[in-house]
């Protein structure tokens, strides 16, 4: 105090400067314009979540389909109904019995897979058809229900494709999950 | 004092007065919040991208799976065995012979296939194998369960003698007075009837129309105990395919006809483009065809043939006391069409023994997955008609057509069988006791089954 210069703590305070006028407007401006464009995302994001839910839902659906399926007639024996639409296989399943929940030692069961008005249902039957389960929604949502594809012939298939399209919504890309697979398990007769 | 506070207050309009910036905290703070977008964006991406790996990886290891169950039917195709050593491990390219563990099973062979690891362990049986192969890649495993036979000293007709693999059809008072099993239909029309046990594939029926029945047992000439053919037991059949060996090269086939003789017209018998008396026939290779009121009798212990052919009142004799192999090779390697069938016995023919000691006779057919094959029995021919013999006809890839009075009498075994107009199959005691030849062994899978990824505990198929 003595040589006229103010205080520190004085001078402290006149280092860290002030609020231009301009920066103070431009900075609130941006402010405002990055919480408007946050809460106009999230807003838009509020109101496409349950459709982009479902539709996550129905691609992951969509995956474990397949996968099941494919994995089913990896180990199957027999196709008694094979057509785009529907597939009766005779396959392993790990249950006791074949429509039952309790898991055992695989058996041959008759499993059949129906696709209709978009949905695919999965239904569990004794290989002659006896103590059939109930049909289970498997997957919703497609474009099609010409899901299966034979090759050479649909009377005695040596492999099997799965072709899962998705209907593409407003301002969405069509989705399209494909499988095959060749039967693993030998022979193959087919009932006439 | 009132000098210090006039200076506080002009040191504060000082300071709001300067330019000094706000423009680093904003920066930053736009930094920070345009990196939490991209944050969550890359997020993203790696999940997904993270799933799409996984994906890659579970196909991987099954894949790396199924060629460790390959190599093992490989091995075991390829490599004799022992009753005391029946393993074939593998292990850095190199395959040994080993004994089993306490619990049956082969100790862990090991192997890779595109730098994904896989390991296996057979369990050894009596005509059949079980290989659970574990397949890694990138942490994950797949294991599947493989089950294989082979037709090699197995006594096939031990329980069935008569057997199809795709479907039995019988018409028009055809009749079977024995044991009969399909992995697909038997179907019994018109007067047909099938006297014994029955068994028909997964899935599959046996069906009846037209005053035709399925009867329970059959005390000749009668059928009793009528079967609802709703009851009729489903199993899994699998008629393993034959391996003839070395049969095409090492055989018996040059006693025709110096050792095995011709009664009768020695020029209406022709085998392998030569007739009975030297001259030139039409015949082809390795094809012995009789016509004519003519007959052979074999004598030796293995032919190979392409095709027989008999007609008009012929017969094929086995010497008293024989045990005779007739391998019948592929169409392929015969250069036959399907048109042409592998055996046609027509009017009269008969493939008999000669009488005396039982002789025992099989005719196995290699047949082929691409070119159909028949064999055709018509017009009161009869093939072990006495049935004091061991008769039996291996054909697990061909098609068996009995027709007009055809008796066979022995075990039968084809892909699909069709008798028609009074057909008949009756069995003796001896064929359901019949061993296939002990060729080295061919192992075919039968069954492919999905396990868990790890074994529910001990034996190594827990969870298959």
């Amino acid at each position: 105090m003595a040589n006229g210069r103010p205080p520190r703590r004085v001078q402290r305070v006149r280092h860290e400067g002030g609020y231009a006028l301009p920066e103070l407007l431009i900075g609130a401006a941006l402010g405002l314009a990055m919480i408007g464009s946050a809460v106009a995302l999230f807003t838009t994001a509020l109101g496409a979540e349950p459709r982009t839910s479902a539709r996550t839902a129905d691609i992951a659906d969509a995956r474990l389909f397949a996968e099941s399926v494919a994995r089913e007639l990896r180990q199957g024996r027999s196709a008694p109904t094979a057509t785009a639409t529907d597939l009766a296989l005779i396959t392993y399943v790990k249950r006791s019995p074949c429509a039952g929940t309790a898991p055992g030692p695989a058996i041959p069961c008759l499993v059949t897979y129906s696709c209709e008005a978009g949905s695919c249902t999965r239904a569990v039957s004794e290989t002659d058809g006896t103590g059939a389960g109930p049909a289970v929604l498997m997957v919703e949502g497609l474009a099609s229900d010409q899901v299966f594809s034979y090759a050479p012939d649909v009377v005695d298939p040596s492999f099997i494709g799965i072709n899962l399209s998705l209907a593409a919504g407003p301002g969405e890309d069509s989705i399209t999950i494909s499988d095959g697979v060749t039967l693993r398990n030998p022979p193959w007769p087919v009932e006439s | 004092m009132l000098r210090r506070s006039r200076s506080a207050v002009a040191a504060v309009r000082q300071a709001a007065t300067r330019e000094h910036g706000f423009a680093v905290p904003t920066v930053l703070l736009m930094l920070l919040a345009v990196s939490s977008i991209v944050g969550v964006a890359v997020t993203s991406a790696v999940q997904a991208q993270r799933g799409t790996t996984r994906d890659a990886d579970t196909k991987l290891s099954l894949l790396a799976a199924e060629a460790g169950a390959s190599q093992a039917l490989l091995h075991y195709n390829r490599v004799p065995t022992t009753p005391a050593t029946p393993c074939v491990v593998s292990s850095g390219g190199t395959a040994t012979l080993a004994a089993t563990g306490a619990n049956g099973w082969c100790p862990t062979s090991t192997g890779t296939v595109n730098s994904n690891v896989f390991n296996y362990e057979v369990l050894p049986g009596n005509g059949t194998i079980e290989v659970v192969s574990t397949g890694k890649a990138d942490g994950i495993d797949r294991r599947i369960d493989v089950s294989a036979s082979s037709s090699s000293d197995q006594q096939i007709f031990s329980e069935f003698n008569v057997q199809a693999q795709d479907s039995i059809t019988l018409d028009s008072d055809a009749s079977i007075y024995t044991s009969t099993a399909t992995d697909g239909d038997i179907s019994l029309l018109s007067n047909a009837r099938v006297c014994g046990a029955a068994s028909v594939g997964i899935g599959h029926d046996l069906t009846t129309s037209s005053n035709a029945g399925w009867y329970g047992s059959y005390a000749h000439p009668v059928c009793t105990t009528p079967m609802d053919p709703g009851d009729v037991p489903q199993e899994e059949l699998t008629l393993p395919p034959v391996n003839q060996g070395d049969a095409p090269t090492n055989n018996d086939n040059d006693r025709f006809f110096s050792q095995d003789l011709i009664s009768g017209n020695q020029s209406k018998v022709c085998f392998d483009g030569l007739k009975g008396d030297g001259s030139a026939g039409t015949c082809g290779s390795r094809v012995l065809d009789l016509s004519s009121n003519t007959a052979v009798t074999l004598g030796g212990s293995t032919y190979s043939l392409c095709r027989l052919v008999m007609s008009s009142n012929t017969n094929l004799f086995i010497a008293a006391g024989a045990d005779v192999t007739i391998y019948f090779d592929s169409p392929e390697a015969c250069e036959l069409s399907a048109s042409e069938p592998q055996i046609g016995l027509d009017s009269n023919a008969r493939i008999t023994a000669t009488g005396g000691a039982a002789s025992n006779i099989a005719l196995l057919f290699v047949g082929s997955e691409s070119i159909e094959t028949t064999i055709q029995l018509n017009s009161n021919t009869q093939v072990a008609g006495a049935c004091e013999q061991n008769f039996v006809i291996y054909a697990p890839l061909t098609h068996i057509e009995m027709d007009s009075n055809s008796v066979f009498c022995g075990a039968l075994a084809g892909r699909t069988i069709h008798m028609d107009s009074n057909a008949t199959v009756f069995t003796d005691s001896g064929a359901s006791q019949f061993t296939l030849p002990n060729t080295p062994p061919h192992y075919v899978m039968d069954r492919f089954i999905e396990c868990t990824s790890t074994p529910a505990a001990d034996p190594p198929d827990g969870g298959c």
